[in-house]
């Protein structure tokens, strides 16, 4: 069955925007708990993208000695430093474990209880950054 | 409407009246706007007789397609506040007080108001061949054998286009081939009657195809059918693994 | 029939391309090492030293142990790689076709060699300091 069309078709194209496509990444209005995995995961990578970058040139003052060391680790006594910190703690924690889920659904393992998996992996992500928040603030 | 029913208890139901806000958009061209209609309605009613209520008594010039009315034909898609629905089969009670949104599909071409152009969805499907009737273990464990004529079943997918409007990524990227098209090909390569299902696997087996997905699980959950198209995508992925880890292991044991 | 099935996803003058399961089977493997490799860093960066954070000197003793070099030498490459992958994921779901996918595929790679190739430098010039 071959379908056939009189009127000229546009060709291959978005509907939308580049701005308006990124957009539709989040489905808010229609969207369920695997669409919101995807938004975490999506987000959280590229944050933690952003945070490797920051971590590597904070490492540069390194090479500079002892000095410029102390000045960082001063930096890290400070409470809202050590909040946002621990936040990547979490994002960490949500990447991994939300991967470890898609490792095994996307290869068929689980589908029907995929909504069940990233709750869990809410559950575990949240628990562990209390956890490791918790023992942060021990040590410090 | 304006005809009311009654119910078992000889009682009339409560008729109530809801605001709809559609989208209207003239063919050819560019603007959408949002047009309010307000019909009285009984409990039950769905959202397409909401909208044939509007075109008979407030503005025949509002388009929209429909046909069997049972959820059959897949034609009469669209989204109710955000979410993928078939017009025929959906109360309005299911959106929740207040007004509600009804807007064409996304991630297709608008051709009139609530009508979109379902031909890239139709093309994007025939390449993987998918025969309509579906040789299912169903038929047999019902026992209905010698009757004649022969019962058929056919496929789940009505292709239409729920789950190419819910994806994310179709969005962002109309090259993907979509999770229906990604349906008919798992559909190929589960039942694939004697033919050798490797061309439908090497057509889904690229950036475009089975690996584009994000697994956001949204086609699963707009399909009206029971088709699941992320799980035909998962396990189109976990065949095309499968085979890749096979292959490594064979030119493992060749090169000892 | 072949032709159809090919026509719907890639030009006919375009390259053949490598699986695209391959690209997947490396973000999971390198996802999973992930679990164990940073684990392994965040405790003995956060949960070894006094105080949680090394000081100068206290890096650069742990820099001299040849086996923590080893395991942060994977580390590195293993987390460049798996952001690397990650990175032309989320670009190509921008929808530029099969030349921008090229593109993208080669612009991560070179990032992700400089990212590497800086991390190492800083490992050695540290290390060499013990």
């Amino acid at each position: 069955m071959t379908v056939t069309s009189q009127a000229p078709r546009p060709a291959h194209r978005r509907t939308a925007g580049p701005l308006r496509a990124v957009l539709g990444w989040a489905r808010l209005r229609g969207g369920h708990l695997g669409a919101a995995a995807f938004l975490t995961n999506r987000v959280t990578g590229l944050l933690l993208v952003g945070y490797l970058y920051l971590h590597l040139g904070v490492l540069y003052l390194l090479t500079e000695g002892p000095g410029s060391w102390a000045s960082v680790l001063r930096l890290f006594k400070n409470p809202y430093v050590l909040a946002l910190e621990s936040l990547l703690i979490l994002f960490i924690c949500l990447h991994g474990l939300n991967g470890l889920r898609l490792a095994l659904v996307e290869t068929g393992t689980g589908v029907r209880h995929q909504k069940a998996w990233f709750a869990a992996v809410l559950a575990v992500s949240t628990g562990l950054y209390a956890v490791i928040v918790l023992a942060m603030y021990e040590v410090i | 409407m304006t005809a009311t029913a009654t119910d078992m208890s000889g009682q009339q139901p409560q008729e109530g009246s809801r605001r709809l806000r559609i989208a209207r958009r003239r063919p050819r061209e560019e603007g959408t706007h949002l047009e309010e209609f307000t019909v009285e309605v009984g409990p039950d009613a769905t959202l397409l007789e909401a909208l044939r209520e509007i075109r008979s008594h407030h503005d025949n010039s509002l388009t929209l397609r429909y046909s069997c009315c049972h959820s059959s034909c897949g034609i009469c898609g669209m989204r109710m506040n955000g979410r993928e629905v078939l017009a025929c089969i959906t109360r309005l009670a299911e959106a929740g007080p207040g007004p509600i949104l009804v807007e064409p599909l996304a991630n297709a071409r608008v051709e009139h108001d609530l009508v979109v152009d379902m031909r890239e969805l139709y093309e994007s499907v025939e390449p993987a061949h998918r025969p309509l009737i579906r040789q299912d273990d169903l038929l047999a464990g019902l026992g209905v054998g010698d009757t004649s004529p022969p019962f058929a079943r056919f496929e789940d997918c009505i292709e239409c286009g729920l789950c190419v409007s819910a994806c994310p990524i179709v969005g962002s990227d109309s090259r993907y081939v979509g999770p229906a098209a990604l349906t008919a090909a798992w559909r190929s390569v589960a039942e694939p009657r004697g033919a050798d299902p490797a061309d439908v696997l090497a057509w889904v087996d690229d950036e475009q195809g089975c690996w584009r997905c994000h697994a956001s699980f949204e086609c699963a959950e707009a399909c009206p059918a029971g088709a699941d198209p992320a799980g035909a995508i998962m396990a189109l992925r976990g065949e095309l693994a499968r085979r890749q880890l096979a292959r490594i292991v064979r030119l493992g044991r060749r090169e000892r | 029939m072949a032709t159809d099935l090919e026509s719907q996803t890639r030009q006919p003058s375009a390259p053949r391309r490598r699986s695209g399961t391959t690209a997947w089977l490396l973000q999971v493997i390198s996802g999973v090492a992930l679990l164990f490799l940073l684990g392994a860093h965040l405790v003995a960066q956060h949960f070894v030293a006094k105080g949680g954070l090394r000081n100068y000197a206290q890096v650069v003793s742990y820099l001299g142990n040849p086996v923590v070099l080893a395991v942060e030498s994977a580390f590195v490459v293993v987390l460049i790689w798996h952001a690397m992958l990650g990175l032309r994921a989320v670009l190509l779901d921008f929808g530029c076709g099969p030349r921008g996918q090229a593109v993208i595929t080669k612009c991560v790679i070179v990032l992700g060699l400089v990212t590497a190739g800086y991390s190492f430098w800083l490992i050695a010039a540290l290390a060499a300091k013990s």
